[in-house]
């Protein structure tokens, strides 16, 4: 039987079980109406407020150190710039409307950005930075520790290298479903040039 | 309800079995259907009022639907709560003879890339070349290409 007849059979079947249930209740609907979703806005928004005020308060406690200040507002500022970028890249009105190809070619933009100079000021340079103001702060108050500060300096020397590694592997890593979607994309491009050059 | 409460009620009443096939397609296991499947929800909801008519509706159910299965963060918490779907069947469930045929139709649909999957499910739910061309971003002539060369990938599987 030729494959695709087959796969309509099988289709048949999934359907028919899945008609049995009842899936969808009152509950879920009343979830996805409600005003869950709005209190999600909200919480976003406030996300983005509170980065500021984070970097405000940091200074005004930061008595007189200003390194830590600065390392705050750069993280909020790429925070910032990082989650608008991604909200003008793929709207909403993207999934309602847009076909898959258009959607597809927006997420391969956004991924492409995560590979940029932000990404790594998040997972490379602030921790560097964060961690070489704890540094300072520790050596400088390390007799309070007594004999135990080396091993404080050691351990927080660790800690920034695991960071940093996890940071390498899960975020400038490219997943491996990427590069499927763009050699399909890229497949696509191919098929519209060859019926571009059969219409000459 | 509100009256369009109602409507966007039976329409995903209607489109359930649709809406959660795609999702299974698209899954790799039950707790990331549900996730898609509710991620869904949420996106029709928001574009049901919105919506002007300029296509069947339910080739506009398609779309968000595969949009969302395609664009959803998986590494992505779950966003605030989550309520169970009301299915008492797992699709993944191997050791389930009824599931065969269910399963090998999820193994021969896994090993097609993404745009072969949307374009082989949307054509198992027999929609025409025009419109799985609209859905997918590819002209009709094109999906016939493709549908050939799904069938020969799948003959070497």
């Amino acid at each position: 039987m030729d494959e695709l007849q087959e796969m309509r059979g099988q289709m048949a079947a999934l359907k028919e079980k899945l008609n049995k249930q009842e899936i969808i209740t009152e509950q879920n609907l009343r979830h996805v109406i409600s005003k869950q979703l709005r209190i999600w806005k909200v919480t976003t928004t406030l996300t983005f407020l509170a980065v500021p005020t984070l970097v405000l308060f940091t200074y005004y406690y930061a008595d007189g150190r200003i390194f830590q200040p600065i390392a705050w507002a750069i993280w909020g500022i790429t925070f910032i710039i990082y989650n608008i970028r991604s909200m003008l890249l793929l709207k909403k009105q993207d999934i309602m409307s847009g076909n898959l190809r258009d959607v597809l070619h927006k997420l391969h933009q956004m991924r492409t950005r995560e590979k940029g100079p932000l990404t790594y000021i998040w997972a490379i340079a602030l921790p560097i930075i964060f961690s070489g103001d704890a540094l300072i702060e520790i050596c400088q108050t390390g007799k309070a520790f007594g004999k135990h500060y080396l091993l404080l300096i050691a351990f927080g020397i660790v800690c920034v290298l695991i960071y940093a590694l996890s940071h390498k592997y899960i975020f400038l890593k490219q997943p491996s479903q990427w590069d499927e979607y763009i050699r399909q994309l890229e497949e696509l491009s191919e098929l519209d040039e060859e019926k571009a050059d059969d219409k000459k | 309800m509100k009256q369009n409460e109602k409507e966007f009620a039976a329409l995903v009443k209607e489109q359930k079995s649709t809406i959660y096939s795609i999702c299974f397609m698209f899954a790799k296991d039950k707790d990331e259907i549900d996730d898609l499947f509710q991620e869904t929800l949420i996106h029709l909801w928001q574009g049901f009022e919105k919506f002007r008519n300029e296509s069947k509706i339910e080739t506009w159910v398609y779309r968000v639907t595969m949009n969302t299965c395609i664009s959803m963060d998986r590494k992505e918490k779950r966003r605030g709560e989550r309520i169970p779907l009301a299915i008492d069947i797992d699709l993944f469930d191997e050791n389930d003879k009824d599931m065969e045929q269910v399963q090998m139709l999820y193994k021969r649909i896994q090993k097609l890339g993404v745009f072969d999957r949307a374009i082989i499910m949307l054509w198992l739910e027999n929609l025409s070349y025009d419109e799985i061309g609209e859905i997918v971003g590819i002209s009709a002539k094109n999906v016939s290409v493709r549908l050939v060369r799904i069938r020969e990938q799948l003959k070497k599987q």
